[in-house]
């Protein structure tokens, strides 16, 4: 298990209600992402989001990898 | 890491000082500057007032990062320079500054349409659309 910052952005940090935490995460080979998170909280399930980990945006991560961040990125609005 | 930040909307006397700032490099005889402006959207009958940004700051000085450096590496520029607002940004107001200059005009007419179309792709910037009721909904780039 690796404990990780998780933060929330946007809609998902409002639907949340919650802009980061500590989670504990059991990291396994090709862990998918998304429907990880989706699984986590329902409130995510049918919503547009992308995820970064530490700071790249990601589909799936390894058993071995080093992560100190993942975030939760709803559509981006810049420009 | 450059700060491509700034609180609020991005001021016309700040563009203006921008471009007396390049007087000085006498190298470069065309820019091309992009100005993003909140637009005043009607969206089931009521108006947007203002933006409100906000974004993965630290994540988007990097992207904006990369993308400069793509940027110098794809066209031959003599110096560009981004500026993203963060917090409330009204309706008519500037939220984006994309500044490109080089010795010829050709090279910062693509760099600027590549700048653009890659901050809007890939910079996690989000925005709420404030209407005058207080009520909101999500911005989305398309």
């Amino acid at each position: 298990m690796a404990t990780i910052e998780v933060k929330y952005f946007g809609l998902i940090a409002e639907k949340l209600g919650r802009e980061s935490e500590s989670m504990r995460i059991e990291l396994s080979e090709n862990l998918e992402l998304k429907r990880f998170f989706e699984n986590r909280y329902s409130a995510l399930q049918g919503m547009p989001f992308q995820v970064a980990v530490n700071q790249e945006i990601r589909d799936m991560i390894g058993a071995d990898e080093d992560i100190n961040e993942i975030a939760l990125l709803p559509p981006f609005a810049g420009g | 890491m450059k700060n491509c930040f700034r609180e609020g909307a991005i001021s016309s006397e700040f563009i203006a000082e921008s471009i007396a700032k390049h007087q000085v490099k006498t190298n470069i005889g065309a820019h091309q500057i992009f100005l993003g402006q909140v637009r005043k959207d009607e969206i089931d009958g009521k108006e947007v007032t203002a933006i409100e940004y906000t974004a993965h700051e630290e994540m988007a000085n990097k992207v904006f990062h990369e993308i400069r450096e793509a940027a110098f590496d794809k066209f031959d520029l003599t110096c560009m320079h981004i500026y993203h607002s963060l917090g409330l940004v009204k309706a008519g107001e500037i939220c984006l500054f994309v500044f490109a200059s080089s010795k010829h005009r050709k090279e910062v007419q693509k760099a600027i349409e590549y700048l653009v179309e890659e901050i809007k792709a890939k910079v996690p910037v989000f925005g709420k659309e404030l209407f005058e009721d207080e009520s909101y909904v999500w911005k989305e780039n398309k």
